[in-house]
């Protein structure tokens, strides 16, 4: 059995301050990157997601609620809102050229007074015609809603079985929707009966001031896809022309809006990440150059023993190998769980949809992260390594270097 | 044992002077460390012995000249191959404390060990004895699980002459080996290295002590590079 003694191990545990200084530089490192990884990746996820979730070419709504900026409100931070129109319009809509799917929404906003039990916004449909809710739906819940159930969004507090209270009428959850990162995670789905009961009921309790409105005779918005053959703009456009006080909006638009907002944000956090990188980087290497210096004639007295410069090397390289692994590690896990347990408060002070990948994915990113903070930071020393591989010995043993 | 020739070396630095930019730290000259013997080479400070020594460990490229370990001419050979024959057969006591300050004294003392598979030869077991022996002919027994930072400078250099002997080195090379000692541990190593002498090996001691002349098999001189005998005295 040859002797083992592991002198880049022993300088390690046998300088416990040093060592632990340099592994919160590679922390913090491994940190920031793994955190604006998944930050940004959160960022791109929401904005797939909300794509995804709306689903539709054109969204037809009342002309006030277009100009009252209810609609982006609601739709892409989730404000619980409800605005209205006469239902004649869906009808003059299909019957316009170039429409191809189309459905309704209701939209309800409860309050957080004593009439509901959450201040939620509340989204109806019509399961026959719906393309945008259901295909979501339908993995975390299959069958039909029946009348005064309800399906709940990923963030609200309810779980199948529970019974939610919407100004004095009482819905049993059915199901609990998977994440989206959007304001669909706060909002409640009901069919259309339930939500024109619901409709009825507030007007009932006189909460809101809903004036005339016959539950029967509105809808909230219409959703429209192209047909084959047809340019969004081309509908947009005759619909805007032809049906009065309504707003056609290209759904596309809202979520370029989105899409700006989020690369600007993508672009301030990598801008970060670079610059914590780059200077965690000069910190390291001149963290390593510093320690070098101070041991070179640890170093010599290594070549001066037999030691090749390939074993000085690796000794060097061995040492920060170490300290970054882990640093890195710390810095990977420590990223991932800030920005799992912050992800509710990322997504709002950002105001932007915001949707984590799943558990595989994350720790993907996390490993990815942590790889690269690992080669970026034993590079930073290498550089220092070959440096003092290659010094004068003889000059060093003497004192003169 | 193999004998350790220095055929024709010697060492120019740059530094501005009057008449010249460079100047010879050690002068052309042949040099041989016999299997065997004990030579002191003593001079006043910066009259190139150190210089000598490190051109002979294979540290210090002679600007001409080559040096040769038995039949290997160590500066035509590439950094790995020159290592692993000073590894082998060369024990250097640098100058100057030389601890690795993480590392205990039995550590330190065995870190050669460590570098390289031994071809031949002797256990984990031999090499932990053999450490063991020289602390204890070295005096530095009690301390062998002690870190450097807590040693004296006598203590260290004691170390640092045991860690040049454990790999049993044909050729041993001592930079001031006595510099940091009593009187008492001065006379314990000189003993250490005229019993490896007797052994065998080459023993070259670069000294201002003139304690160690008493010990020495073969001396010289150096003065402003230029090696001379001294004979009278051996």
């Amino acid at each position: 059995m040859p002797i083992k003694i592991h002198p880049s191990v022993r300088n390690l545990s046998r300088k416990p301050g040093r060592t632990a200084a340099l592994i919160i530089l590679s922390l913090v490192l491994c940190f920031t990157v793994t955190a604006g990884s998944l930050i940004i990746n959160g960022l791109r996820g929401g904005l797939v997601s909300l794509e995804t979730r709306l689903g539709a070419d054109i969204m037809v709504v009342p002309y006030q609620a277009s100009t009252k900026a209810d609609l982006k409100g609601m739709v892409l931070q989730g404000n619980p809102g409800y605005f209205y129109m006469d239902r004649s319009v869906t009808d003059k809509v299909s019957a316009m050229d170039g429409v191809g799917q189309i459905s309704e929404q209701f939209f309800l906003a409860t309050a957080s007074a004593s009439c509901c039990s959450y201040a939620v916004q509340i989204i109806g449909f019509e399961p026959e015609t719906d393309f945008t809710i259901q295909p979501w739906v339908q993995s975390s819940f299959k069958g039909d809603l029946d009348y005064m159930e309800i399906l709940v969004g990923n963030s609200l507090n309810a779980f199948p079985g529970d019974t939610l209270t919407f100004y004095g009428s009482d819905c049993k959850v059915a199901a609990k929707l998977e994440k989206t990162g959007t304001y669909l995670d706060t909002a409640v789905y009901a069919n259309e009966e339930t939500i024109k009961t619901l409709i009825s009921s507030a007007k009932e309790k006189k909460i809101f001031d809903f004036g005339d409105v016959d539950p029967d005779a509105i809808v909230s918005c219409v959703l429209v896809n192209v047909a084959d053959g047809y340019s969004v703009e081309e509908v947009l456009n005759d619909i805007n022309i032809h049906v009065r006080k309504v707003e056609a909006v290209q759904t596309q638009n809202m979520i370029e809006d989105v899409s700006r907002q989020l690369t600007g944000v993508s672009d301030v956090v990598s801008g970060l990440i670079v610059m914590v990188w780059i200077l965690a980087l000069i910190i390291l290497a001149l963290a390593f150059m510093m320690i070098s210096n101070e041991r070179k004639k640890e170093f010599a007295v290594l070549r001066a023993i037999g030691a090749s410069r390939g074993y000085v090397v690796k000794m060097i390289l061995k040492e920060t190998f170490l300290v970054n692994i882990i640093g890195c590690a710390c810095g990977a896990a420590l990223g991932l769980l800030t920005t799992v347990l912050f992800s509710g408060f990322i997504e709002s002070s950002l105001k932007l949809p915001f949707l984590l990948p799943g558990a595989a994915g994350m720790a993907g990113l996390a490993i990815a992260a942590t790889a690269v903070s690992i080669i970026a930071g034993t590079v930073s020393s290498a550089v220092c390594a070959l440096r003092i591989s290659r010094m004068d010995t003889a000059l060093i043993l003497r004192g003169e270097n | 044992m193999l004998t350790l020739r220095g055929e024709g070396i010697c060492r120019q630095f740059i530094r501005k002077r009057k008449d010249s930019n460079v100047f010879y730290a050690v002068e052309k000259t042949d040099f041989e460390l016999p299997p065997g013997t004990m030579t002191v080479l003593s001079g006043e400070s910066g009259s190139g012995k150190s210089t000598l020594l490190h051109m002979l460990a294979g540290l210090l490229r002679p600007t001409e000249g080559k040096v040769l370990l038995g039949d290997h001419d160590l500066y035509s050979l590439d950094d790995k191959p020159l290592s692993v024959l000073r590894n082998r057969h060369i024990g250097l006591v640098p100058q100057g404390q030389t601890p690795l300050m993480a590392l205990t004294v039995k550590e330190n003392i065995l870190l050669p060990c460590t570098l390289y598979r031994q071809k031949d030869e002797s256990s984990a077991e031999d090499k932990e004895r053999k450490a063991e022996e020289l602390m204890e002919q070295t005096g530095i027994a009690d301390l062998k699980d002690v870190l450097p930072r807590e040693l004296s400078g006598g203590e260290l250099r004691r170390m640092s002459i045991a860690r040049a002997l454990i790999m049993n080195p044909d050729v041993i090379l001592a930079d001031e080996p006595t510099g940091d000692l009593d009187d008492e541990n001065t006379g314990i190593v000189l003993k250490l290295f005229k019993e490896q002498a007797r052994q065998g090996k080459a023993v070259f001691l670069v000294t201002h002590d003139r304690d160690t002349f008493a010990y020495a098999d073969r001396r010289f001189t150096m003065r402003s590079g230029k090696i001379e005998a001294v004979r009278d005295e051996i």
